[in-house]
């Protein structure tokens, strides 16, 4: 056993990571988003909280955001349902594991190769062209909502499936088995055992996945081209077109605020659930 | 079977033996030529056997005989490679278990964690199929709640209970349903050594009360001796017999169910005795009757409670061979011992400390060892 002391001067190490790199940036972005714009951009010293009132002021992106990061994670999530149930419930042994690591095997490719991809896959000479060409009209992909739900799921679908194959594992075949014995058929099971007990796994799953969401910048960028406005995206442009690091930090700040409230939220449906389903 | 009412029709019992041939066609399971796959692996070879209504059976055997699929494939959960599977006079084998008028009792349990004891109870009775009107299903919960001595936990949380208790709401839970038959998977196996005989209790009275067919797999031969009207008794995928607890113990059909059955003293024979007499470490006996046909004798062999020690040697009329005390071990009213014997190996007798109260064996003794010719059983598998 380690002495305390000893184990507390090893611990410093990471404490002193973790200060250098996350809790010093967050302190200078709290103390810029309190200041003022200098007159040529960047940062001045003030002391206002006026940043935070012009934070509405960019209320379309943060519209955007939660509507896209909803939407795409109920999606991500109805999607990941059956296929995680039947990783978990279905395939045995070896099968398995290979299945779930087909799922995790876009990973081993750069996120932005993966996202270019689908920039030309939905681009005027992907998939337009191909409809076209068949006869079914012309369509334009790229730059709609569309696109950016396209992006977002595909992104996303990996971890939704890993996340609910874990709480669908969890759930033993005797439960399933006692309930088909007691006369309830598959579809009827899966409503009044399996989505009750994955209810904590399925509400941690949509909250990460929403969180997650509302951070992206890439995919509305390059799929949404300017069109999908994220707060990520404003984030970045308050602070590389405009120069004001004052609002850009006022409104990144109010993201992650926001993220902060939908974790927290998540933590008491999370324990509500619990409550009823003694898994955890 | 099927046909028994209306041919035992007219006479004057007639009503009872119409209720009889009801219950006859409502709870009896048959198997004919039953055989499960699972890949190249067969885990149930050619079964064939009848389960009368109303009765307890047992299905006995080591670990992976079959026994456990075998229950799995009369509750629906596995369907037969080949040959089928009748409840009660119709065939079910490509029926799922939802639609099967049958309820188990799972080894786990298997208690829904996100319910209460009520709503666990209830559970059967509120499924699509078998939906009953809300004021019969609080009715026929509460009954069965009163019944199984569950008062007041109605609305406990099932993980909060005891493993006795979450074992009542789990028979509960299935009898609630009125099935035909009640499979039990391992029963006892959770619960503690003093519980268990409280449970086996339990469980006959209940089986009586209910007049159900029970079906109980088990690796506990005393508990399916205790409790059942018949045992099967499985190995290696295939029955080895099939009959009441005092024809298995008394007239074992194979070596295996002889020592698998209770203690036994299980004798090989180094050649297969093909005649009419065996010849066993010097000693003569004529092969019975019922044996005859039935090929070459392998092996022999006797309860513990047949074996007869002796300090000095018999007189005439008694064989006797002489062995050496090993252990002896008191079990309260009975005695223990465990002999080597040159020419037969370990050996184990077991007698009534009464009867022994005057002679009194020790480890390391020399004793001579004797057995009536009408207690060896003779085995040809």
């Amino acid at each position: 056993m380690l002495q305390p002391r000893m184990a507390r001067l090893l611990l410093l190490p990471g404490y002193a990571l973790l200060a250098l790199t996350l809790i010093g940036p967050l302190i200078t972005t709290l103390v810029i988003s309190l200041g003022r714009r200098a007159p040529s951009g960047g940062y001045e010293t003030a002391l206002s909280i006026e940043n935070f009132a012009s934070v509405l002021s960019r209320s379309t992106a943060f519209l955007n955001t939660v509507q896209l990061s909803a939407f795409g994670a109920a999606i991500c999530i109805l999607a990941a349902i059956p296929v995680a149930f039947f990783i978990a419930k279905h395939l045995k042994g070896s099968v398995r594991y290979t299945v779930l690591f087909l799922v995790v095997l876009p990973f081993f490719t750069s996120f932005v190769a993966r996202t270019y991809a689908w920039y030309f896959a939905l681009g005027g000479r992907g998939l337009p062209a191909v409809l076209e060409w068949i006869g079914l009209g012309r369509f334009r992909f790229l730059n709609t909502d569309f696109a950016v739900a396209i992006g977002i799921i595909y992104a996303y679908l990996p971890i939704a499936i890993l996340m609910l194959f874990v709480a669908f594992d969890r759930i033993g075949d005797d439960l399933l088995e006692a309930s088909n014995d007691l006369g309830r058929g598959k579809v009827e099971t899966f409503f009044s055992v399996v989505i009750p007990l994955a209810m904590p796994g399925l509400i941690s799953t949509y909250s990460l996945l929403f969180i997650l969401l509302s951070g992206e910048y890439l995919i509305p960028m390059l799929l949404g081209g300017g069109k999908v406005y994220f707060i990520g995206n404003a984030i970045v442009d308050l602070f590389l077109q405009s120069r004001n690091w004052p609002l850009g930090s006022a409104v990144a700040i109010s993201l992650m605020s926001m993220m902060i409230v939908v974790a927290f939220l998540s933590q008491i449906f999370q324990r509500m659930a619990n409550r009823d389903g003694r898994i955890g | 079977m099927r046909l028994a009412p209306e041919a035992e029709g007219g006479g004057a019992n007639a009503p009872d033996d119409r209720t009889k041939g009801q219950r006859m066609n409502d709870g009896g399971g048959t198997f004919r030529g039953v055989t499960k796959k699972f890949g190249s692996f067969t885990a149930v070879n050619d079964l064939s056997f009848e389960i009368e209504a109303g009765s307890f059976v047992s299905i006995v055997g080591p670990s992976g005989c079959g026994k456990t699929t075998t229950l799995r494939l009369i509750a629906g959960f596995e369907f037969p490679t080949v040959g089928s599977v009748f409840i009660g006079g119709s065939p079910v084998e490509r029926m799922e278990a939802y639609e099967r008028p049958i309820n188990m009792v799972f080894q786990s349990y298997a208690l829904f964690p996100h319910l209460d004891v009520f709503d666990n109870i209830a559970y059967g009775l509120r499924s699509r199929r078998n939906r009953r009107p809300a004021a019969e299903v609080k009715a026929r919960v509460n009954e069965i709640i009163g019944k199984m001595q569950l008062s007041g936990k109605e609305h406990n949380r099932v993980w909060e209970l005891s493993g006795g208790q979450q074992q009542r709401v789990a028979l509960a839970r299935a009898i609630v349903n009125n099935p035909k038959i009640l499979i039990l998977d391992e029963p006892m196996a959770a619960l503690d050594k003093k519980l268990r005989r409280d449970v086996q209790f339990e469980l006959q009275s209940l089986q009586r009360e209910l007049g159900i067919t029970f079906i109980m797999v088990t690796h506990d031969q005393h508990e399916a001796l205790s409790l059942s009207d018949r045992i099967i008794v499985m190995n290696r995928g295939r029955i080895e017999q099939i009959g009441s607890p005092d024809e298995l113990y008394n007239r074992p059909a194979s070596r295996f169910v002889a020592s698998f059955i209770g203690d036994f003293n299980l004798l090989e024979l180094e050649k297969p005795a093909a005649g009419g007499t065996v010849d066993v470490a010097g000693r003569v006996l004529a092969v019975p009757q019922e044996r005859a046909g039935e090929g070459a004798t392998i092996a022999v062999g006797f309860r513990p409670d047949a074996l007869k020690l002796s300090a000095a040697a018999p007189g005439a009329g008694g064989e006797a061979w002489r062995a050496t005390i090993t252990n002896v071990i008191y079990l309260g009213d009975k005695v223990e011992i465990k002999l080597d014997c040159p020419s037969s190996g370990t050996l184990l007798a077991r007698a009534d400390v009464a009867r022994l109260a005057e002679r009194r064996f020790r480890v390391g003794d020399t004793v001579h060892l004797t057995v009536e010719d009408s207690d060896f059983h003779h085995f040809t598998k």
